[in-house]
């Protein structure tokens, strides 16, 4: 639990203060009056309540993330819904839009620069590393497997041929991807090579696998 | 739908100095220049490593439907 304090002539003003600071609603969060200043003889002294509102700092994560992703989309025309859920131990944010292709994009890299940039922003907001995950009609999921299914048809390839193969350049999520769907794989190695976003799997025999048969 | 407000609002999301962020769109026959002005500490954080932010919001920039009429040019003014 994290907490703020505010102060207000009444309770309720206080509250309201506290909540547009922390951008939560008053069900997601705990109240405590730490001090209350009544008026003295009569009408003489201001009234003053000070409060103390405790919340979890994971209710202000999927708050922001959710408001600044929506905005991001509409402000990019788009009509969607945005819906927040646990994966992984991760805030994910799954888009609902009857133009969920455009927000993939080509190769989804759309949907990676809109994750990117809103795990920055929500770092941002709450001074530390937050990580998002951003998805629209399971994609990450039907993505990992087209790249799964990649890798082993690959791989069954440079086993029949013999000969090394390499794969298109990804991104490093991606070639974890390979690397772990091939690591138990005893005919195949497979190696990184390349700079930057030309980064690619090089699947190659592994030495002596053709020498035993 | 006005692209400047979006990288705007993206621009003032992640800088320490939201105040002096400003967006400015040159108009030119084929293409509108988006220009990104901030201050010159923050300079780092919109582009960011290997300009991975930056080029993030371009990615955005031609998702939406006004890079359909126009190319818009995203640039980071110094």
């Amino acid at each position: 639990m994290e907490w703020i304090e505010e102060e207000g002539k009444t309770r309720s003003e206080a509250l309201e203060k506290a909540l547009s600071k922390i951008g939560l609603p008053e069900e997601k969060v705990e109240v405590e009056v730490i001090q209350e200043n009544k008026k003295k003889f009569g009408i003489i002294g201001t009234r003053r309540v000070k409060i103390k509102v405790s919340y979890d700092p994971r209710d202000r994560v999927v708050v922001i993330a959710k408001e600044n992703l929506e905005e991001i989309l509409h402000k990019m025309d788009l009509t969607c819904v945005v819906e927040e859920a646990e994966r992984n131990g991760s805030l994910c944010l799954n888009i609902i839009s009857p133009q969920s292709a455009l927000i993939i994009g080509k190769r989804g890299e759309t949907i990676d620069a809109l994750q990117y940039l809103m795990s920055r922003i929500v770092s941002k907001k709450m001074s530390q590393k937050v990580n998002v995950i951003v998805d629209t009609e399971n994609y990450r999921e039907k993505h990992v497997d087209k790249i799964e299914k990649l890798a082993r048809k690959t791989a069954d390839e440079v086993r029949s041929t013999g000969r090394a193969a390499f794969l298109a350049p990804m991104n490093s999520r991606d070639r974890r991807i390979v690397h772990l769907t091939l690591q138990d794989d005893k005919d195949v190695n497979t190696l990184s090579k390349g700079e930057g976003p030309r980064r690619k799997i090089k699947i190659s025999p592994r030495a002596g696998g053709e020498v035993e048969e | 739908m006005d692209v400047k407000d979006l990288i705007e609002n993206i621009a003032k999301s992640i800088v320490d100095k939201p105040e002096l962020v400003s967006v400015t769109g040159v108009e030119g026959e084929n293409s509108v220049v988006i220009e990104l002005k901030v201050d010159k500490d923050d300079i780092g954080r919109v582009i960011g490593k290997n300009g991975r932010t930056i080029n993030a919001m371009r990615t955005i920039l031609s998702a939406t439907r006004a890079q359909k009429e126009k190319r818009q040019v995203l640039e980071v003014l110094d």
